[in-house]
């Protein structure tokens, strides 16, 4: 953490640090440290604090004992914070979201430990278990995703037969499945692909078949991001300035620069991995957007795009 | 670490000690008179006082400001302690590996104090299984929207640009967005709503406990873009070739209406948000082609002039 440590950083760690001691009657520093992220100097600065602690008319009766000793942590008539504070409902979503997230992946038992927990936590926070929230990782084919996941947790190469939306092509293609991830709603591939000879990032739901081969594959020890689009050394940039309603352009896609021109609009500086992308990005956004930079091939493609198209509907 | 900031802690803690002891609402001067470390001068008291507060609301700490013509404070216990989950080991174990592998950053939503709460934190570092990991999108609005799904509180809000006054049922994530399902009072209708357009603030309207929640919502599949609206204006037919009818059907256009020789079909699409439907059927580039209504289909083709020129 580069943020500095705030009194009320401290307080969230003693709220929850305090009734987690008492209730053992002591514990490890060592295993308080780990559990409660911090050092055992934070620690002791925190309960010598925590020891003059109490209410009125501070007597000893009225305060906190707290104190290190031969390594153990003890703390006793902490009775005000005898229990954790309740999660904030952020923090109980965060939690139901999560673990309905990871229950919605093929492999996941549906009534295994987390679906457990899942309930108890729902009735902790004050949920109905299994109502108030649903999540959808991605709306790939469960048996093409479960087979990339299989294969990627053995290490097996696979042999994809793929679709790239990106080029508009179908190929077949032969890939070592370093990891497979969700982000934006959609499942991804991220792979060393042999025809390429380079890393390369397959959406799922673009493999129309998946064969398990025989041959083994290591996975280097950085895998690479998880992020749908990584920009490349050498991606050429194009300059798109966006009227208000296609400004959501400026969250969605990974954009180096943003300047705003007033009235809500912007102009945005947009790194581009492959043509095909950006000509469906310029004819969606149609006169929403106007390209005032870029390398020539890419500057004209929405409207080449969008004259190609019309010969089909006239 | 300065002592400034001792203080400060100090201060919070025996304040909140103060709180949850009291048996009835306390003034702030009362409050002070038992809490020490407030500055002499009434002026700063007041100014770190209200701070204090603030900084103790801001964690989740349910304090009852009641503002008569003497403001008063209290902490319930009830309101402030959480129940034990009960949770064994490997329930615990399953919760923090969930965390550790899908991600969802929301503010005042940090998933490692969540944790310490619930289990006590971790007692040795989780590590995620090779090769999988997932990351939800995170909004400001989330916490307030869920806080209310629980206490089935209605709502107001300002959507497409219009008040609304909405029971909130149920948050889904669904293709990479949030989405709010409730009953529209106004509309007298179920309506669902993305969250990122939801204008200006969110405001409570109304108490707990206000409605019932229907109980099928949980399995009702959240509609594609084109049918976030008010209501449906037309059914579309969409030619898609053979190639991309799947990925076209994947994304919620799912009624076929008729199978060419070639394998390409067409669909049958249900519009209430025209807008939506044009640029599904244009990020198919040449795999699509809108075929009526004329008034979807003039829509494209004005829009591809607009874009060509």
């Amino acid at each position: 953490m580069t943020r500095r440590t705030t009194a009320d950083d401290r307080l969230r760690r003693l709220l929850a640090l305090v009734p987690w001691v008492a209730a053992r009657g002591g514990a490890d520093v060592d295993e308080v440290c780990v559990r409660f992220g911090c050092t055992e100097a934070e620690l002791r600065t925190d309960l010598e604090l925590l020891f003059v602690c109490g209410v009125h008319p501070f007597t000893p009766d009225a305060l906190v004992e707290a104190w290190l000793e031969d390594g153990r942590v003890h703390i006793s008539y902490a009775d005000w914070f005898r229990r954790p504070l309740r999660l904030t409902p952020a923090q109980g979503l965060v939690l139901m979201a999560t673990a309905r997230a990871l229950l919605s992946v093929p492999g996941t038992d549906p009534a295994g430990p987390l679906a457990r927990a899942l309930d108890k936590v729902a009735v902790a926070v004050g949920a109905e278990p299994g109502e108030g929230v649903e999540v959808e990782l991605g709306h790939a084919d469960t048996g093409v995703l479960a087979e990339l996941r299989a294969a990627s947790a053995t290490s097996r190469r696979v042999e994809l037969d793929y679709y790239s939306f990106g080029s508009d092509r179908f190929t077949t293609r032969l890939v070592d499945p370093w990891l497979t991830f969700s982000s934006g709603g959609s499942w991804y591939l991220r792979g060393h692909d042999h025809q390429a000879d380079e890393p390369r990032l397959f959406r799922v739901d673009r493999v129309q078949a998946v064969r398990v081969t025989d041959q083994r594959f290591d996975r280097p020890d950085d895998p690479g991001p998880t992020e749908p689009y990584t920009r490349r050394l050498g991606d050429p940039v194009v300059v798109l300035e966006l009227e208000p309603a296609a400004a959501w352009v400026a969250a969605y896609h990974p954009v180096d620069r943003v300047e705003e021109l007033g009235e809500g609009r912007l102009r945005v500086h947009l790194a581009v991995s492959e043509a095909g992308w950006l000509a469906r990005l310029l004819v969606r956004l149609g006169p929403l957007a106007t390209v005032i930079e870029g390398p020539p091939e890419l500057a004209g493609l929405g409207r080449s795009a969008a004259t190609r198209l019309l010969g089909r509907y006239r | 670490m300065g002592t400034e900031q001792d203080r400060k802690l100090e201060r919070l803690v025996d304040l909140l000690a103060a709180l949850l002891e009291a048996r009835e609402p306390k003034t702030r001067i009362e409050l002070q008179r038992v809490v020490p470390l407030y500055p002499a001068d009434d002026v700063a008291a007041r100014r770190a006082f209200s701070r204090d507060v603030e900084a103790l609301a801001g964690m989740g700490v349910p304090v009852v400001v009641a503002d008569g013509q003497v403001p008063t404070y209290r902490v319930h216990r009830e309101a402030y302690e959480l129940p034990d989950p009960g949770l064994t080991e490997e329930e615990a174990a399953a919760l923090h590996l969930a965390l550790a592998t899908v991600e969802l950053d929301l503010p005042e939503g940090s998933p490692a104090e969540a944790l310490w709460k619930l289990t006590g934190g971790a007692a040795e570092r989780i590590t995620v299984p090779a090769g999988s990991t997932a990351r939800l999108p995170g909004h400001q609005h989330l916490g307030a929207l869920w806080a209310a799904v629980n206490a089935r509180q209605r709502l107001s809000f300002s959507y497409r640009g219009e008040a609304r006054e909405v029971e909130p049922w149920q948050l889904s994530c669904q293709r990479g967005h949030w989405y709010l399902q409730g009953f529209d009072a106004g509309r007298a209708g179920a309506r669902l709503y993305r969250v990122d357009r939801i204008e200006g603030p969110i405001e409570p309207a109304g108490p707990a406990d206000a409605f019932q929640r229907p109980t099928a919502v949980g399995r009702a599949a959240p509609p594609p873009p084109w049918l976030l609206g008010d209501e449906v204006l037309y059914v579309a037919r969409l030619w898609v070739d053979a190639g991309q009818a799947d990925f076209a059907r994947a994304q919620g256009a799912s009624q076929v209406e008729e199978r060419r020789a070639d394998g390409s079909v067409v669909l049958a699409v249900p519009v209430a948000n025209p807008e939506a439907f044009r640029s599904f059927a244009l990020t198919l580039l040449d795999h699509a082609e809108v075929l009526s209504p004329p008034e979807a289909r003039d829509g494209v083709i004005r829009w591809l002039e607009a874009t060509a020129r």
